[in-house]
């Protein structure tokens, strides 16, 4: 069955593999005897244990969410060849993924905001159950044959029950996609900031990693200056991030001055977009979690309907979608 | 006549200056830093993970991938790797990581920076308008602003900017600084030492401590934090640089209710690596007299221009202290000191009206509403033998004063006048404005005004060659100028000068319509030689 290696997490190892009726799909199976073998076995075990049904668990829940990528099938299985049962996690096989598509050059704008409806559209489905995903990164947006994205790789998330076992972690994600305010140890009390506004922040991060292939914590980082470098960034800073706030919000400033630019650079043909695309990245990727997200609803909030949720932003990257669309049809009909 | 003296006092204000310089004076620096720099286990596991991606796989996913993860983690060698692979094999990188970050992305980029002061501050204006125009929440922007607008004299708009600012980050140290530098230059002292007392961070920053003590020592309010400076002077948890100020500023303060051993001790702890600031205040300190074996300004590694500008004044090198005068105000342009300085010493060491009109102008633009800047502008243009325009400046200046509370401004707009008369060639009338402004300082017992606008007209009187006349007031009153000289040392060139010219001039009789020891000497001119 299996047929490729590939790269896998923590006692984990991924492979391609063929049904026997010819589905191809993606097989993630959980070493049990690697942590056997590990000088922390039983606190291992406790790990691989608790993250293995935690991720079956979400899996179920999500199953029914068609821009999240579900498993088509989960359990264990006795190989001969082995002394200890192998758990596995089978998903659905993605063509390729975001990072791939931008390591290959430009990604036209119609598709970059595509991609983004799409991931958003996975992100929103799982905000509505109290799902905080954690980890939305290029690698994470997987593109499938009939050129959709899906979010991929749960494996990080936080769920709002307190169940999850990264729930101690002030951020289970990749440290170097996280929002600045990770970096700086704040920590909220409200699980909205805590996990929904990095999620939004790692949205307006991933439009910009698809269109300059560089992350937006990459464009702050340029920007600020190093006295202002927290330990994780290789600096010394070490007051609140209350403190430090003014002077990312200065960075984040002349960041989008530059992402324009940039932008501008690149999509030539798309100005309207170009500028449509700062105002979003402004808004989810603003520095202060607590205002991150859309503006408009400053005080209007309802249960259903805060800042952090992401309807008005599904239906911009939708638009915007087939705005460049029809602009570049019409550039190469000129 | 120059209008006021120079402040003798000297308090450790914060400096307002811009963010960009502040940052590269380490000035807003964490007061407790990192100690411990192993980098997090899980960014050395991240980067090792982008590392094996890359080495396995070497393409540009993988190197992207680990471009972006070890520039943002600080591994400058990954970075540097990744970098050369991309940049060896296509255009794959990103532009950001391309570019230095000194490029200025402003609205007006493409635009040349105007030459002149102003337009260049205006310039600067419509930039960070802007720029809060687009990032309304970036108070450090907010805070360049008001700076700009302070710089032009316009107040009310710079107070608001410097609301919204501290609305925005009222825990900022930049932000905090700036804004109670901002309500002192706005007198209102009060509500900057007010400020710095309520914020909630000011007891963990010594930088905060340090202007809380300042700014209360100027509005005559006690200061919240002064005995705890006092109890544990040396805070081991912060670092010498960091508590520099704020020992400076306790020393101050000390020195002034007259425990000078103390505030010795204090002062000592402030040198032991000092900022700018807290070495410009022991250069001032030792001027004053109270002061240690401080490192030398001259030969200091630091940016010190007001301790150079103080050093050089008071070793009587003026184009010395005026150049430095002009670095200082380059240094803090929302601060009006270094232009007072400046204009002082043109006006009455080195007689030098052009010069004067330049820093005069600056002064203006910076505050509009100083109404005894006429003054000085009709002093400079006097000195410029421009009479027309000096008259025009005496009497807007005349109508701005409100000689009731300000007795010493009736003494100098009528030494003026009398400078205006002299230059114009009507010497008795001139003679006469002089006498008066005398007489009336003696009578209100201010023994320096008194002396400043003798030795003026005496100056007058020996430029036109009436010296024998002059020649026993000056004998008399020269041993009775040391107070003065002590405050405005510039007065040195001034009596240099009249003797100079009692020496060299050719003695002339002129008619004054009076004579000339009566109005030199009017009555109570013995208080003058009695008094202390």
């Amino acid at each position: 069955m299996p047929k490729q290696s590939m790269t896998g997490g923590n006692f984990s190892t991924c492979y391609h593999c063929v049904h026997t009726d010819g589905t191809k799909a993606f097989l993630k199976v959980i070493s049990i005897w690697d942590a056997l073998q590990g000088p922390n076995m039983m606190r291992d075990l406790q790990q691989i244990t608790t993250e293995y049904n935690f991720e079956c668990d979400l899996l179920d829940q999500c199953k029914s969410m068609k821009r999240v990528v579900t498993a088509l099938a989960f359990g264990s299985i006795k190989v001969a060849t082995f002394p200890v049962p192998m758990n596995y996690i089978v998903f659905e096989l993605a063509q390729s993924t975001a990072r791939a598509e931008i390591s290959q050059g430009l990604m036209p704008l119609d598709r970059v905001f595509q991609t983004l409806h799409h991931v958003t559209v996975g992100t929103r489905q799982l905000h509505d159950n109290r799902i905080a995903h954690q980890d939305i990164k290029p690698s994470n947006a997987l593109i499938f044959n009939d050129g959709g994205a899906k979010l991929g790789d749960l494996g990080r998330s936080i769920s709002g029950d307190g169940k999850s076992p990264f729930d101690a972690l002030n951020w289970p994600g990749d440290l170097s996609y996280a929002p600045p305010e990770v970096v700086f140890g704040h920590i909220d009390s409200d699980f909205r900031i805590r996990r929904f506004a990095t999620d939004l922040y790692l949205i307006g991060s991933l439009l910009v990693s698809l269109t300059t292939k560089a992350s937006l914590t990459v464009y702050i980082k340029k920007y600020l200056a190093p006295n202002y470098y927290p330990r994780n960034w290789g600096g010394t800073y070490g007051s609140s991030y209350a403190s430090a706030l003014p002077y990312v919000e200065l960075a984040f400033t002349e960041a989008l001055e530059a992402l324009e630019i940039d932008l501008h650079q690149l999509y030539p043909a798309l100005p309207k977009q170009v500028r449509e695309l700062i105002r979003i990245v402004r808004e989810l990727g603003a520095p202060d979690p607590a205002i991150r997200g859309h503006w408009g609803v400053e005080g209007l909030e309802t249960p259903t309907s805060t800042r952090y949720s992401l309807e008005r932003y599904l239906s911009r990257f939708d638009r915007l979608a087939t705005e460049a669309k029809l602009t570049t049809l019409r550039e190469r009909s000129k | 006549m120059k209008s006021d003296l120079p402040d003798a006092a000297r308090r450790v204000l914060p400096r307002w200056r811009g963010f960009e310089f502040a940052t590269q004076l380490g000035e807003l620096d964490s007061a407790s830093p990192v100690t411990d720099l192993t980098p997090d286990p899980a960014v050395a596991k991240r980067i090792a993970k982008l590392v094996s991606d890359f080495e396995r796989d070497q393409d540009d996913e993988s190197a992207i991938e680990l471009l972006n993860g070890s520039f943002v983690l600080g591994s400058e060698s990954q970075f540097r790797q990744a970098f050369s692979f991309i940049g060896k094999s296509n255009a794959n990188a990103p532009l950001v990581l391309n570019r230095s970050p000194d490029v200025n992305y402003g609205p007006h980029q493409s635009e040349a920076p105007p030459s002149d002061q102003q337009s260049l501050i205006r310039h600067e204006i419509s930039r960070c308008k802007s720029r809060v125009r687009r990032s309304p929440r970036d108070a450090i922007s907010w805070m360049e602003l008001a700076r700009g607008y302070c710089m032009l004299g316009q107040i009310t708009k710079c107070r608001n900017a410097v609301n919204v600012a501290l609305a925005l980050a009222p825990h900022n140290r930049y932000v905090l600084r700036s804004a109670a530098r901002f309500f002192i230059h706005a007198n209102d002292s009060e509500r900057s030492a007010q400020l710095l007392r309520n914020a909630p961070r000011t007891k963990h920053d010594p930088w905060l401590i340090a202007a809380e003590i300042s700014c209360s020592t100027v509005a005559n309010t006690p200061s919240k934090f002064m005995n705890s400076v006092k109890r544990g002077a040396d805070n081991r948890n912060w670092s010498p640089r960091n508590q520099a100020e704020m020992h400076a500023a306790a020393a101050t303060t000390i020195a002034a209710d007259g425990s000078i051993k103390q505030a010795k001790k204090l002062l000592r702890l402030s040198i032991r690596d000092p900022n700018e600031n807290a070495l410009t205040q022991a250069e001032w300190a030792k001027i004053q007299g109270w002061g240690i074996d401080a490192p030398s300004v001259q030969t200091s590694s630091l940016l010190v221009p007001e301790a150079l500008a103080l050093r050089a004044r008071q070793e009587c090198e003026w184009v010395k202290a005026v150049d430095n005068c002009m670095k200082w105000y380059s240094m803090e342009p929302t601060s009006s000191r270094p232009l007072r300085l400046a204009i002082f010493i043109c006006l009455v060491a080195l007689e030098d009206g052009k010069r004067a009109l330049e820093f005069l102008t600056l002064h203006q633009m910076l505050d509009p509403h100083y109404d005894r800047l006429y003054n000085d502008f009709a002093v400079a243009h006097a000195y410029c033998g421009n009479v027309t325009a000096a008259g025009e400046c005496l009497e807007r200046s005349v109508a701005a004063s409100n000689y009731r509370t300000d007795m010493a401004a009736e003494v100098i707009d009528l030494a003026t006048k009398g400078l205006v008369q002299f230059r114009k060639r009507m010497y008795g009338e001139g003679s006469e404005c002089y006498s008066e402004a005398v007489k009336i300082a003696i009578d209100r017992k201010d023994r320096n005004l008194a002396l400043q606008a003798l030795w003026h007209f005496l100056r007058e009187m020996t430029l036109i060659g009436v010296i024998e006349d002059v020649s026993e007031v000056v004998a008399r009153i020269k041993p009775i100028s040391e107070t003065l000289l002590r405050v405005a040392p510039e007065y040195n060139s001034l009596i240099a000068g009249v003797e100079v010219a009692m020496t060299t001039k050719p003695s002339v009789k002129l008619d004054l319509g009076c004579s000339s020891k009566n109005l030199v000497l009017p009555a109570g001119f013995e208080w003058l030689e009695h008094s202390k």
